[in-house]
């Protein structure tokens, strides 16, 4: 589903040039669960920001269901996004002035679905993550689990191909961010094709496989022997 | 989508209130304030544009006087076939119009005489009768809407006859609509020139000419061919200049001028101030906006990976900025009713009622949109692809911060360019009133003359003078003024023009005018229609050895007894032209009153000997230092209008700078824990959040002071006498911006400042 190959990325300023990826070569199947693991500033993140359509390599080639994607423009990237690609962040990233409801109703806005469908796939979903009796609170009279919860909601509701999570338990404690984990799991199990990026080793044994960063590099891949997981589609 | 975008907008809006409530105050005040400039602006600009052929009729200027011979219009007329129409005024047939047999019920308003020409060039709406009779037939005249009512209640008054200054009897044949109040002229009524014989008199030059022309015609050729045509015919120098009526009410330094006239400049420089006002408050709204733009990022940035695109994001920031804006114009419509129900509206030269609630709302629409559609175009410095990537911060901050620099700078400028101004202005205003015209006006009472009592004017004197409080009492025409009666005569071969002020025999004692040469009048009948000339017109035309010869008046001759010093019969914006008293009781319609010790009482006993003989009439006094400050009116105006528009100008300035300060300290925070941790006491920080806006106003000033310097000389050479610019009145304006800025922050820093570090920097 996801293919890299010598993926390259340099951030250049008046002074220095660093070197954030060098010649990354990642193959994520569809309805795989991949944890990237790897110390602060190996790369880990621009990784993920570059398989979501959010930044652009320097250099290599980016393969979505065999399609190249590192030379989209703007334009394509927004509509390759819209819909297949849904993301989780470390900070759950919810708009403030927006309540539970329409934070996760977003996408669907911008997919141009009637408020009806609208509707019934946002109360679907909210069930689902059990955050339906918050519908109208804001995100800030919520807890950091319940946040998450509705970042995941927003992420899962236009039923994507692909989530990214970057670091989706970085500001949880252990009970709320195994709660999390558990969802991902379960949205893996039902089919969602899950890349994310964390620091807990616990939480990379809930994916089928860790690739772990260093400096940049691909160091080592290691496979879950408990895991089982058959390639569907190369 | 569209419930979604304004859902958004709003519940920002309300989210932010501390910004949008700045904003939407900010934003109020400078609509309002552009609502009453631009209604002013137009009014202004609208002059005689009722006349449909204001744009093509033409006023001859003659050198820089508006009058000369009768019969120079039929002259052009005949000779110049381009010449469509051409009419002669003269706006001397008279000053009031009294009831025939109610001598106390007058209406004051210039009549003119004139030709059934004029009523082919002006627009006439004639309520009632026939309009050409009153040009045809020398016993009827027309007469304005306004003048019918008040002198019968009534526009139906075909028949119905009038005196004209108490004397000549007229029957009203027509009744037109007054012309409206941007008119340059506002006749109380229309006669025919037929009766002014002095018209055929070549010697004599107090006519108005207006032709009707084709303005593609009007070039330096055809006015060269005039000036030719006429210097040929009367043997004179004459220089053409042709004023479309449309232009007349800006018409400057023309003598003799009988229209109302403002200078354009001032208009203009309203209108600069309406601009401005409403740029330093779009400046406010764009700083705010880039200044909580890095908070809203993470806004943008989600909706971008929800499948937003630009356009999206673009259409929130107008939304936003047209709720705001629509706010702020529904605030702006009640700061204006508040305006126009208070005393300021007396300031502004025109009356708000006149523009209804549809211009009212069309107006504010225009301002509103406008403002919202130009803060939302301006460049936020936010792009999609950069802030995804964190350029954003990298790169465009340090300009975006320095674009805040410039527009912050202009705000003080203009803030710092109205407040010296002001103090210019209102140096120049004491200046003025404390002046010495050469003329006693302290402590003296003047009023109009009832019908009655001029014809007793002895009888009323000593009754006046009963009074141990009344010490003299004369009579003129009118006061000082420069709309006097303006005679053009051919004397000893050659043109001289003057201005006449009829007067009683004691007129000079009691004014304290001191006549050089010659004699003062004395009560002797024999005095009756003697001149008294100004140094001014002895020096112009050297008349020094016509003392004790005869002048022409309007009927025979009469001598020139006395030789006066010259003296501001008007205002400072006037050099002393030449002028003559007129011994000539007949025409005095003004009394005045010297008086020493208890006001009350004197005024109370010149009512009572007002009202022995005229009961009906209203007794309305003034004094004539009043009426000498009546003329720095628009001055005096000008200088609280300004002052106001200043006051509000700092006012968006201060909420602007109380905004960004409020985003600089939050954007601070952190550095402000560290810095405090590190040792720093609460002066320092507090000095440190003050510095920028120190500097930015210090660079300010440097560029304000020699704008200040050069538009205020401009302004001051519109007097002929002006005080001298000081160097503390710019140090007096830094020091007032200055201190209104520190005072606005320092709330907002002492807070920031004296906040414990440790809750600082986990607050960040």
């Amino acid at each position: 589903m996801l293919r890299t190959n010598n993926l390259q990325k340099v951030f250049r300023t008046e002074e220095v040039e660093t070197t954030a990826l060098n010649n990354v070569n990642i193959h994520v199947q569809k309805g795989e669960f991949v944890a990237i693991m790897g110390p602060s500033g190996c790369g880990k993140s621009t990784l993920l920001n570059i398989i979501g359509l959010l930044d652009n390599p320097t250099d290599g080639e980016l393969f979505f269901d065999g399609q190249e994607i590192a030379s989209f423009k703007e334009r394509q990237r927004t509509n390759l996004r819209k819909g297949n690609i849904g993301f989780v962040f470390q900070s759950f990233n919810l708009i403030d002035e927006l309540n539970v409801f329409e934070n996760i109703e977003m996408p669907l806005v911008y997919l141009k679905l009637s408020a009806k469908e609208r509707r019934e796939r946002v109360q679907k979903v909210m069930e689902r993550m059990q955050i339906a009796h918050r519908a109208k609170h804001f995100p800030q009279q919520l807890s950091g689990g319940q946040q998450q919860r509705v970042a995941i909601a927003r992420a899962v509701v236009a039923s994507p191909k692909l989530i990214l999570a970057d670091e989706p338990t970085g500001n949880l404690d252990s009970r709320n961010g195994a709660e999390v984990m558990n969802l991902l799991r379960q949205l893996n199990e039902e089919g969602t094709t899950i890349v994310m990026v964390t620091h807990s080793a616990e939480h990379a044994e809930y994916a089928h496989r860790t690739i772990n960063l260093f400096d940049g590099h691909v160091v080592t891949e290691q496979i879950h022997q408990n895991k089982s997981f058959e390639a569907v589609e190369l | 989508m569209t419930n979604y975008l304004l859902k958004t907008a709003f519940r920002h809006i309300i989210h932010r209130k501390y910004f949008s409530l700045l904003n939407i105050v900010g934003f109020a005040m400078a609509f309002a304030t552009s609502l009453i400039i631009f209604f002013y602006v137009i009014f202004e600009y609208s002059f005689d544009s009722h006349h449909e052929k204001a744009a093509t009729v033409y006023r001859i200027e003659f050198g820089d006087q508006v009058i000369y011979k009768g019969i120079t219009a039929q002259l052009l007329k005949d000779k110049m076939p381009e010449i469509k129409n051409a009419t002669t005024l003269s706006p001397y047939a008279g000053q009031v119009i009294v009831h025939p047999t109610q001598p106390d019920n007058i209406y004051a308003g210039r009549v003119f005489q004139s030709d059934s020409a004029l009523s082919k060039m002006l627009t006439f709406d004639v309520l009632m009768g026939d309009l050409d009779a009153a040009f045809i037939d020398k016993s009827k005249m027309a007469i304005a809407s306004d003048a019918a009512l008040q002198l019968f209640g009534s526009t139906s008054v075909i028949g119905e006859k009038v005196l004209i200054n108490y004397g000549r009897e007229m029957e009203i044949c027509a009744v037109y609509k007054s012309f409206p109040s941007n008119s340059s002229f506002s006749p109380a009524g229309f006669m025919s020139i037929k009766q002014n014989q002095s018209r055929f008199d070549r010697s004599e030059s107090s006519f108005l000419t207006f032709v009707e022309l084709d303005s593609h015609l009007v070039t330096e050729r055809l006015k060269q061919r005039m000036a030719e045509i006429l210097n040929a015919e009367f043997d004179d120098e004459v220089t053409i200049h042709l004023r479309a009526l449309k232009d007349v009410h800006f018409a400057e330094k023309i003598n003799y001028e009988y229209a109302k006239v403002t200078k354009r400049s001032t208009v203009d420089l309203f209108l600069s101030i309406a601009f401005l006002i409403l740029i330093i408050s779009v400046i406010n709204y764009y700083n705010f906006k880039c200044g909580i733009m890095p908070t809203r990022e993470k806004n943008f940035f989600v909706q971008e990976v929800n499948g937003a695109k630009l356009k999206h994001i673009r259409l929130t920031l107008l939304i936003e900025g047209l709720i705001v804006c629509v706010v702020a114009a529904a605030l702006a419509y009640l700061l204006v009713e508040l305006f126009n129900s208070s005393q300021l509206s007396d300031l502004v030269p025109y009356d708000l009622k006149e523009f209804g609630l549809g211009q009212r709302l069309l107006m504010l629409s225009a301002i509103s949109i406008s403002a919202a559609v130009i803060s939302v175009l301006l460049p936020t410095g936010f792009k999609f692809t950069d802030t995804l990537v964190g350029k954003y911060r990298q790169a465009s901050t340090k300009s975006f911060i320095s674009m805040r620099g410039i527009l912050m700078t202009f705000q003080f400028i203009a803030s710092l360019v109205l407040i010296i101004s002001s103090i210019v202005i209102y140096q120049q205003k004491q200046f003025l009133l404390h002046y010495d015209t050469g003329i006693a006006t302290n402590n003296i009472l003047s009023f109009p003359l009832s019908g009655k009592i001029k014809k007793n004017l002895d009888s009323f004197t000593s009754e006046l003078k009963k009074s141990a409080h009344i010490t003299d009492v004369t009579y003129a025409a009118h006061g000082p003024s420069n709309t006097m009666m303006g005679w053009g005569r051919t004397i000893d071969g050659e043109s001289a023009s003057f201005y006449v002020w009829p007067v009683a025999e004691n007129f000079l004692s009691f004014f304290d005018v001191k006549v050089l040469k010659g004699r003062d009048y004395s009560t002797n009948t024999m005095d009756n229609n003697t001149f008294i000339f100004n140094q001014t017109a002895i020096d112009k035309y050297n008349w020094e050895h016509k003392l004790n010869k005869q002048f022409p008046t309007f009927s025979g001759e009469a001598d020139m007894i006395g030789i006066c010093e010259n003296f501001n019969y008007a205002s400072l914006h006037h050099t002393v032209d030449p002028m003559c008293f007129w011994l000539n009781r007949g025409r005095c319609n003004m009394a005045f009153v010297k008086f020493s010790g208890n006001l009350p009482l004197v005024i109370d006993h010149v009512e009572n000997c007002f009202k022995d003989v005229s009961p009906n009439q209203m007794f309305d006094y003034g004094f004539v230092d009043d009426t000498y400050q009546a003329y720095y009116k628009s001055e005096m105006n000008l200088f609280k209008l300004i002052s106001f528009f200043s006051f509000i100008a700092l006012l968006i300035t201060a909420i602007g700078i109380t905004g960004l300060v409020t985003i600089i300290t939050q954007r601070h925070i952190k550095e402000i824990g560290i810095r405090k941790a590190n040792g720093a006491r609460i002066y320092d920080i507090i000095k440190l959040l003050n510095r920028k806006i120190t500097y930015t106003i210090i660079i300010a000033f440097v560029i304000s002071v020699p704008l200040v310097w050069y538009l205020m000389e401009l302004w001051m050479n519109n007097f002929i006498v002006h005080t001298a610019i000081q160097w503390y009145y710019f140090l007096l304006g830094g020091m007032g911006v200055w201190l209104l800025a520190t005072l606005v922050t320092l709330r907002q820093t002492w807070k920031a400042a004296s906040q414990n570090p440790i809750k600082a920097l986990r607050y960040e």
